[in-house]
């Protein structure tokens, strides 16, 4: 890692210090005084382009931040701030507003109706913290084109769908029932609905890969102190190659998660495979990841008091947000399908366009 | 320690003009009958005219500096040139070992003399190389090998036997690992030398593997006098040379790539398309090769900016040699020679590569002595 993004890291795990799980409850809902502060920071608005308010910083500053965050279990919708709100507010040359804001792609349609005040009806499902959040920021249709719509959340036509996941984060759906705001930006022409959904799912493999990696530390910590037979079990050779199996999906998830960032940064056109296959690998991993820090841990991992549990409940949820491997493993049949079964040049050559090669316009 | 790898900040079309260039050349090799692509043939494709036709485009030692008869190209140039060899299943199992590990351990621990003895001919496809380390008691254990180098007058003296050799048959020189000194730790007192083969009392036989075929050797030294220059690098020295060297010899892509040449034959016939299991089987295949690239590259490049990353080499070889594996048993799966449907060729290249399956985990290393080499990493034990 460079050095900016090695002080960035540092900064933001600063912030996050105190904050890191000591056990495996539920958070009690969106950290505000925590998002009030990254905010005053200029974390959440980092990857803006400065004449937004934001720090013009790149999807690599904002993969540190998200990384970190997920890492301590922080409360926060960073991930939907920074990988799914930001490249739509930058394109469109919308400030993002004050105030915790998630975002989530929908089917969500806006319409015009009178001194650039727009209707917006549809619905949203399984927002992260969206009923904490000051706003969601969303792609809609409109009947000139693509935008992105700024939705207050507490508008007395968004009906609110309460929900949580499997880590008791919330998960809320909602019912735009006419939803008046004039927070619509038009945007250029282009897939926005199903860029947020590849940004999304960049974003959830880095979480992936900063959860997996708390689990190997506590796993690791564990075997070094539990002692059984009279020697810490880290002495057994079976332990031994579980470990070494956990650290090989680790750093699996944490490489390709990686290498969806950049890919992303330079926007080639491997971008596809290389989040298809950071967020495949990682929900795929997720499950032996979880499988051997709890078997490692035995009962004490099992029970609410120890944070094991924080990382590999937000594993098993977030492996099947943006995408499960299989729809990952679909779409990169797809990709492979398009180049005529060359899977090599698929992976070789992914940023260059092959020649004859069909490439998808609209969601 | 802190496991930990940074995937590297190059984009996948670096290089892509010699790329083209490597893949131009294999197609016209396949086009006029030079050589038909078979899955594993690193292992199992000796063909020493292929090796020199690829040596006269300057794509055999190419890291080697120029002073000896190199071609000074980076390390990334070899990995693309790698790659490309692996996917297209060409014939490099001749020159495979004295390119991947022995050039670079003469550069590293070679004399001047040896360095021009040896690597201008490496370079050339002139020297075919063979790693004598596993012995019939020492297998996982390298450290216990038995084969003993004697100081005599004016050189060494060689008795012990060597197996599972592989292209000893053809091989101009095999590197043995020996004990030369007594006492101390069972890693210290080991020392390695280069043989020049044929030699009158090294005798080469045939052990012929599962699929029927003649890859690997036993090699017996029976006192074989060989010159005080023979010796590698410092007397006492191998294990630390050996180690270094199995960074070169586990790290690179035909650790994930072996059975490519089967997975192409397959999807080339676009049989896939219309099967949602298949298609399901072959995403996780490609999102799997994606990330183990990945990782693969990370290593190459720490290994080529000078470190000894031996446990994420460890950790990448037994994550990728898994992989190749399985690879092979998704296609058998999807490709049923009794539907009478399956071209001949990758019905062929099927059988062979089931054959060789059990090999990727064995070869370099056995996968749970990799893990206990991660472990060890991880734990610092
Ligand atoms: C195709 C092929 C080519 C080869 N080419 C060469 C070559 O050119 N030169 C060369 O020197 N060697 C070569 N080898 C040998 C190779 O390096 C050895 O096979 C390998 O190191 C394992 O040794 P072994 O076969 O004696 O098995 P063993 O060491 O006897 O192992 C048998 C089983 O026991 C397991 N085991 C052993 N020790 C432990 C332990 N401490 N903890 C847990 N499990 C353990 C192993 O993992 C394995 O599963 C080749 C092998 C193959 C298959």
């Amino acid at each position: 890692m460079s050095d900016h993004l090695e002080d960035l890291a540092e900064a933001v795990r600063g912030v996050l210090s105190s904050r890191r799980p000591v056990d495996a409850t539920a958070p009690a809902g969106l950290d505000t005084a925590l998002w009030k502060e990254l905010e005053q920071l200029g974390f959440t608005s980092l990857a803006l382009p400065e004449e937004l308010g934001g720090g013009g910083g790149t999807v690599r500053d904002a993969a540190v931040l998200v990384r970190e965050a997920a890492s301590a279990c922080a409360a926060v919708p960073v991930a939907e701030a920074a990988f799914v709100a930001a490249p739509m507010l930058a394109a469109a040359g919308a400030r993002p507003p004050n105030g915790p804001l998630t975002a989530a792609p929908g089917d969500l349609y806006a319409e015009p109706v009178h001194g650039g005040t727009w209707r917006i009806t549809g619905s949203l499902s399984r927002v992260p913290w969206l009923r904490s959040a000051g706003h969601v920021v969303t792609p809609v249709t409109t009947p000139d084109g693509p935008a992105v719509a700024v939705v207050p959340v507490g508008h007395r036509l968004l009906r609110l769908v309460e929900g949580t996941d499997l880590a008791g984060e919330q998960r809320d759906g909602a019912v735009l029932e006419g939803v008046e705001t004039d927070q619509v930006f038009p945007l250029p022409a282009g897939t926005w609905r199903r860029d947020a959904e590849l940004y999304g799912a960049a974003a959830r493999a880095l979480q992936m890969a900063g959860a997996a990696r708390g689990v190997l530390e506590a796993t690791l910590r564990h075997v070094g102190e539990r002692v059984q037979f009279g020697r810490p079990l880290v002495r057994f050779q079976a332990v031994q190659h579980q470990l070494a199996a956990l650290a090989a999906d680790v750093v699996t998830v944490e490489v390709s998660a990686d290498a969806a960032i950049l890919a992303l940064l330079r926007t080639g056109y491997d971008r596809e495979l290389m989040v298809a296959s950071a967020k495949a690998e990682a929900s795929a991993l997720a499950r032996s990841v979880a499988a051997v820090g709890h078997q490692l841990h035995g009962a004490i991992g099992f029970t609410m008091e120890h944070r094991l549990g924080a990382y590999t409940r937000r594993l098993w949820s977030w492996r099947d947000e943006y995408g499960n491997e299989l729809y990952w493993h679909r779409r990169i049949a797809e990709l492979v399908a398009d180049r005529g079964g060359d899977v090599w040049g698929l992976v070789a050559d992914a940023d260059r366009r092959p020649e004859g090669a069909q490439v998808h316009v609209g969601d | 320690m802190t496991l930990r790898i940074t995937a590297v900040d190059a984009p996948p079309g670096a290089l892509h003009e010699l790329r083209l260039e490597v893949r131009e050349f294999l197609r016209r090799e396949i086009a006029a009958g030079g050589f038909e692509p078979e899955a594993d043939a690193w292992m199992s494709g000796v063909d020493p005219a292929f090796s020199r036709r690829l040596a006269g485009r300057g794509w055999v030692g190419m890291t080697v500096p120029a002073r000896y008869g190199g071609h000074g190209r980076s390390a990334l140039e070899r990995y693309v040139v790698t790659e490309e060899l692996l996917v297209a299943g060409a014939p490099v199992a001749a020159h495979w070992i004295a390119d991947r590990q022995m050039a670079p351990g003469i550069l590293r621990n070679g004399s001047e003399e040896q360095k021009h003895r040896y690597l201008p001919g490496i370079v050339r496809a002139e020297q075919f190389m063979a790693i004598g380390m596993s012995e019939p008691d020492s297998g996982s254990d390298l450290a216990s090998v038995r084969t003993r180098a004697v100081e005599v007058d004016g050189g060494w003296r060689l008795t012990g036997t060597k197996v599972w050799t592989s292209v000893a048959h053809i091989a101009t020189a095999i590197v043995v690992l020996a004990r030369t000194d007594e006492g101390g730790d069972r890693h210290s007192g080991l020392s390695q030398f280069i043989v020049d083969l044929p030699h009158p009392a090294v005798t080469i036989s045939p052990i012929i593997t599962i699929d029927g075929a003649h890859h690997f050797n036993e090699v017996v030294f029976d006192d074989a006098v060989v010159p005080q220059s023979a010796l590698l690098g410092r007397r006492g020295d191998g294990w630390r040379q050996v180690t270094a060297e199995l960074g070169n010899e586990r790290s690179g892509p035909e650790r994930f790539l072996s059975a490519l040449p089967l997975l192409l034959a397959w999807t080339r016939t676009g049989a896939f398309a219309d099967d949602p299991l298949a298609r399901a089987d072959l995403g996780r295949l490609v999102s799997r090769l994606t990330a183990l690239r990945q990782l693969s590259l990370a290593v190459a490049e720490r290994l080529s900016a000078g470190e000894n990353p031996a446990v994420e080499a460890a950790l990448v070889k037994d994550l990728g040699t898994a992989f190749e594996g399985e690879m092979v048993d998704v296609v058998r799966r999807h490709v049923d020679p009794a539907s009478g449907a399956v071209p001949e060729q990758l019905a062929a290249m099927l059988a062979k590569a089931v054959l060789h399956v059990p090999a990727f985990t064995l070869r370099g290393g056995t996968n749970e002595v990799l893990r206990s080499i991660v472990a060890k990493g991880l734990t610092g034990r």
